[in-house]
């Protein structure tokens, strides 16, 4: 028995050119599968990253029955921004940050004409705690806010070239408390904010909490905590942990249950890789069949030979099933290596990408994690039996007497 | 020594009388403004700030302080649709839809200068409480009004009465930045039936743009028409 894989590994080795050939179509396809896997890993970090440290935060906290409720004013369903709720948070396992936000919307106007606008009063002190990239990138000339600045705003470069608005310039901006208190303040353009969701350049203008609560009469309070998290790994427990510490009033979603169109578009994604990843896997099958199946051809006198010196007919199948497993785990490896390989050096150079749905270019570095190499080299292996199963089979039935005369 | 003093009371008797309590102002501009019950035909023109205008005619009916109803008979856009206000519910009914809608007494009504509230909320006494002060436009007061709670639609209201017969004339309308969001410009105050006068047209601007304006003319005014109460409900829309 100890001598089968011995002589398996010497039937590959000797028939080089046939060996040659299945291992480099196993190389090709599993190194394509590693390094589409990359790319889409790639861009969905991008996303993820875009979304999760550059908007959203990992984590929001909202009043009960905030995400749900499309009818009643969003700003009605307002909670209490204090040190004792955000040290609460805080203490939850896993959380790495907390900032208060409050989303509201409104007119602005250039005293011609008015449009809609959708507002973020943030807590410029704490909010790259919660998303360190949420500092909207302003455009060249303005300046970022600063948490002195509440008779400031950022407007989005867009909706600034819609108003032909010039830096320095004042608009003016309306809103109502959630009560129907009408309300306008102007305030001083400070920049032009640019981000890779277009909606965003459109639509949003920021400004201080502070300024965003005393326009809409809500001192103290806010609509939204955001929440960064430690480790997205751990995204369910922490968001347990959080709802069992804030208790009923209160309620956690994560990043995907916020941001459905992302979590829609990874979704799909993943899918088109499964379809890739499994023709590309059939082709490997196909390949690595029809070679044991010509060895099996080529070899008739042999497996004769072998059965009439006494050689069982099981060990016969355990010869052909083991050469082509073995070629299924060399060209596996070699072919996870070579991916990685591609993988490393195409993200050291990096590429430009414009991601779907947003009009900033993010460079993409492909990236996969050895977990799903490997699951690649074992299914190459797992593959290769099944494929030298039928040959082996055939070659395990051979007649000796037949097999030796017409070999 | 007694003459210069019945004098004295003579004189200061009339000076007496013409100075009316905040009180009173308030109550007699929403006697003016939103009798307890009336039916009236009204057009109002929004200009928008493209130079367009848009010109609806509508028909008004209320009873009690919290109950309105108004159909819209043009533009062809919205004809058909109908406006509910009953306690502190507001809906428009949309016919081609056969539904109603909630919508808030912040938003603008038609699209105009006015909001729901200014055109269905007529209730100044009760939501405000105000002083007299200097007045800069001639013969009239001037009535600083402060929101009692912070669920009216302005934090502060200037309101200019004129003296002689205490039709309000001009309003100021402030936000709690202390900003003026709108100001309107009551004039053409008529006879509408007998001893009840008031402005037939109110121009709403717009200060925060100010190419918008609304204006609102009344045609008819018909006092205590006293409706039942069921033409104030949902069910009765499109009837």
């Amino acid at each position: 028995m100890s001598r089968l894989p011995r002589l398996a590994a010497r039937n590959v080795g000797r028939n080089r050119r046939r060996s040659l050939i299945t291992g480099l179509a196993i190389i090709v396809c599993v190194g394509m599968v590693v390094l589409v896997k990359g790319f889409i890993d790639g861009v969905r970090y991008l996303m993820v990253a875009d979304v999760v440290e550059g908007r959203a935060g990992a984590l929001q906290v909202h009043q009960k029955g905030f995400v749900d409720n499309i009818e009643a004013v969003p700003t009605r369903m307002n909670i209490p921004y204090t040190p004792e709720l955000v040290a609460k948070m805080k203490a939850v396992p896993g959380v790495a940050g907390v900032t208060g936000r409050l989303m509201f919307n409104g007119l602005i106007g250039n005293g011609v004409t008015q449009t809609m606008f959708i507002g973020r009063g943030l807590d410029l002190e704490h909010e790259e705690e919660a998303c360190p990239r949420s500092k909207a990138s302003v455009k060249p000339g303005g300046a970022p806010l600063l948490p002195g600045d509440t008779t400031h705003v950022l407007v989005g470069y867009e909706l600034g070239e819609s108003f032909a608005v010039a830096l320095g310039k004042t608009v003016n901006v309306q809103s109502n408390s959630p009560t129907g208190r009408s309300n306008s303040m102007d305030l001083t353009v400070k920049g032009f904010s640019s981000s890779s969701f277009p909606f965003e350049n459109k639509r949003v203008i920021t400004v201080p909490l502070a300024t965003a609560q005393s326009l809409l009469g809500l001192q103290g309070r806010v609509t939204e905590y955001a929440i960064r998290v430690d480790d997205l790994e751990q995204l369910e427990e922490v968001r347990r942990g959080l709802q069992a510490a804030l208790g009923p009033e209160y309620e956690v979603h994560t990043w995907q249950e916020l941001n459905t169109f992302v979590r829609d578009l990874i979704n799909r994604q993943d899918f088109i890789m499964g379809a890739i990843a499994f023709v590309l896997f059939v082709i490997a099958l196909t390949v690595i069949g029809n070679t044991m199946l010509m060895s099996v051809f080529e070899r008739v006198r042999e497996i004769g030979t072998l059965l009439a010196v006494g050689v069982r007919r099981v060990q016969v199948l355990q010869l052909f099933v083991l050469e082509a497993a073995l070629l299924g785990m060399f060209g596996g490896l070699a072919g996870a290596a070579v991916g990685q390989l591609a993988l490393r050096i195409i993200a050291s150079i990096g590429i430009p990408l414009e991601l779907p749905g947003t009009s900033s270019v993010a460079m993409l570095r492909p990236y996969t994690g050895w977990g799903y190499t490997g699951l690649a080299v074992a299914v190459a292996v797992i593959g290769a039996l099944i494929a030298s199963a039928l040959p082996a089979r055939r070659a395990s039935r051979l007649n000796p007497v037949e097999a030796l005369r017409n070999g | 020594m007694r003459l210069l003093a019945l004098l004295t009371m003579c004189l200061a008797l009339p000076a007496l009388a013409a100075d009316p309590t905040v009180e009173e102002l308030l109550k007699k501009y929403d006697a003016i403004m939103g009798p307890e019950s009336f039916e009236t035909e009204t057009t109002m023109s929004a200009t928008r700030e493209d130079g367009s205008v848009r010109t609806y005619e509508m028909k008004f009916l209320k009873k009690d302080a919290d109950k309105f109803r108004v159909w819209f008979g043009a533009p062809a856009s919205v004809k058909g649709q109908e406006m509910l206000r009953n306690g502190e519910s507001l809906w428009v009914y949309l016919p081609n839809l056969k539904r109603a809608t909630r919508i808030a007494s912040r938003d603008n009504f038609q699209g105009g200068d006015f909001n729901n509230a200014d055109v269905l909320r007529v209730n100044y006494a009760a939501d405000y409480t105000g002083t007299l002060v200097a007045s800069d436009l001639p013969e009239t007061w001037l009535l600083q009004l402060k929101a009692k709670n912070p669920d009216t639609s302005y934090d502060a209201i200037k309101l200019y009465i004129r003296k002689s017969d205490l039709q309000p004339v001009r309003g100021q309308y402030f936000g709690t930045s202390g900003q003026m969001i709108r100001s309107a410009e009551f004039s053409d105050h008529k006879e509408f039936e007998k001893g009840y006068t008031r402005p037939a047209r109110v121009v709403m601007k717009n200060e925060l743009v100010k190419a918008r304006k609304s204006e609102m003319v009344m045609k008819s005014v018909k006092l205590n028409v006293s409706p039942p109460a069921q033409r104030f409900t949902l069910r009765r829309c499109s009837r």
